[in-house]
C-alpha cells in the first residue's frame, strides 16, 4: 500500500516535470521569463523545475498543484 | 376616550424618581433594537488600507499595484484611509486603528504565521499587526493578501474579538507577467465587503473568480499561472464569522436604478441588507 502511494507520487512528479519542461520550451524566446513570487521565493520556470527535481517542500506542493489541475481537466473533459 | 392620563403631580413624582436614580442604576444594560437603529441610521464604511513598498525587487513591487487598484475601486464607495508605502508603519497603523476606527482592515504585503508586515522608518519590513497587538482588531473585519497569517494570526485575532479574518494559510504566490489576475481574485473578498455583502459572499466570490481565471489560463496554455492561482485558491481561508458585514448594502448601479440615484429619487445606500438579498447568487 505504501509502495503504491510512493509510486503514484513518483509518476505525478514525472508528469509535473514534463509539464514544466514544456513551459520552459514555450518561454525559450521570451527575453525576460516570468517569475513566480511567494514569500522569500522568486522562481523562474527553470528554478521551479529544480525545486521539483530535488523534491523540496515547495517542489512537492507544486507537484500536488499540477496533479490537481490535471485531475480537474480530466473530470471536466 | 383615551386612557386616563396621569395627573401632572404624578408625572412630576415619576420624573423626580428617575433623576434620583443612582449612576449604577443608569449603567444597567438596556435592550436596544439594533436592527431598528441601523434601519434609521445607515452606517458608513470606514476602511483602513495598508500597502507598503519595500526595496525592489520585491513582492511589494506588485502588491502595491493590487492595493492601488482596490483603492481606486473602494475610494468612491467608502471612506478609505490609505497607508501607502512609507506611511505603513506600525505606529501609524495603531494610531489609525484607534482614531479612524475602521470596520474593515485591508492589507497587501508580506506575512508570517503570526504577523502581517508593513514598513519601518528605515524601509525594512516591520510587523504592523502581530499577536502582541492583534486585540486592536477587535470588532473589525480583516482581509489580507499576504503569506501564512491565516494559520496563526487569524485564529489568534479572532480569539481576541476580531469579527472575521480572511487571508492565506500558506505562501501567497503571484506570477510577474500576469500579476493583475492574482489581485483581481484576491481583492474580490474586500470588494464584496465594501459593497455591503458579508464575509462568506466575499470568500465565495473570490473562489469563483479564482476558478474562472484558472480555467482561462489553462485553456490558453499558461499552466505556470494556472498552477499558482490554484495554490492560492486552495490556501484562501476565512476565520471567524461568515455573516459579518462592514458596509451598508449598496445598490449595484444598474440602469435604470443608476438614473434614479442620479436624480436623487432613490438613495444609493440602503439598510438592512435583506432588501437586496435577491441578487446574492447573481453577483458571486
Amino acid at each position: 500500500m505504501h509502495d503504491k502511494s510512493d509510486m503514484e507520487k513518483e509518476s505525478e512528479r514525472e508528469l509535473a516535470i514534463r509539464e514544466i519542461r514544456q513551459i520552459i520550451e514555450k518561454q525559450a524566446d521570451t527575453p525576460e521569463p516570468p517569475r513566480a513570487i511567494g514569500g522569500p521565493f522568486s522562481l523562474t520556470p527553470e528554478q521551479m523545475l529544480r525545486e521539483v527535481e530535488e523534491n523540496t517542500e515547495i517542489g512537492r506542493k507544486i507537484v500536488e498543484s499540477f496533479s490537481k489541475l490535471r485531475q480537474q481537466f480530466h473530470k471536466e473533459g | 376616550m383615551p386612557a386616563r392620563m396621569p395627573a401632572a403631580k404624578d408625572l412630576a413624582k415619576i420624573y423626580i424618581k428617575r433623576i434620583e436614580k443612582t449612576a449604577i442604576d443608569l449603567r444597567k444594560p438596556v435592550a436596544v433594537n439594533w436592527k431598528d437603529v441601523f434601519t434609521r441610521f445607515p452606517r458608513y464604511c470606514h476602511v483602513l488600507l495598508i500597502a507598503p513598498h519595500h526595496t525592489s525587487p520585491d513582492y511589494t513591487d506588485y502588491s502595491i499595484q493590487g492595493a492601488d487598484d482596490f483603492f481606486a475601486f473602494a475610494g468612491s464607495i467608502a471612506t478609505v484611509k490609505y497607508l501607502r508605502d512609507t506611511q505603513a508603519t506600525r505606529a501609524n497603523v495603531e494610531k489609525e486603528l484607534k482614531e479612524f476606527n475602521p470596520r474593515l482592515v485591508v492589507h497587501y504585503d508580506h506575512g508570517g504565521t503570526n504577523a502581517i508586515y508593513g514598513e519601518s522608518v528605515a524601509n525594512n519590513p516591520q510587523a504592523v499587526i502581530d499577536t502582541a497587538n492583534s486585540d486592536k482588531l477587535r470588532m473589525r473585519v480583516a482581509s489580507t493578501v499576504s503569506c501564512l497569517s491565516a494559520s496563526g494570526l487569524g485564529p489568534d485575532a479572532v480569539g481576541k474579538g476580531c469579527t472575521s479574518y480572511v487571508g492565506y494559510n500558506d505562501l501567497h504566490w503571484i506570477v510577474t507577467s500576469t500579476h493583475m489576475a492574482f489581485w483581481n481574485c484576491a481583492s474580490k473578498v474586500h470588494q464584496k465587503l465594501v459593497l455591503g455583502y458579508n464575509t462568506k459572499n466575499g470568500f465565495d466570490s473570490a473562489i469563483a473568480t479564482y476558478n474562472t481565471n484558472i480555467a482561462y489560463y489553462s485553456s490558453i496554455g499558461d499552466t505556470f499561472t494556472a498552477v499558482h492561482l490554484q495554490m492560492d485558491r486552495d490556501r484562501l481561508t476565512l476565520v471567524g464569522s461568515q455573516t459579518a458585514t462592514t458596509c451598508p448594502k449598496r445598490f449595484e448601479i444598474l440602469w435604470p436604478l443608476h438614473e434614479m440615484v442620479v436624480m436623487k429619487k432613490i438613495p444609493d445606500l440602503v439598510w438592512p441588507p435583506k432588501l437586496l438579498d435577491i441578487d446574492q447568487e447573481r453577483y458571486l
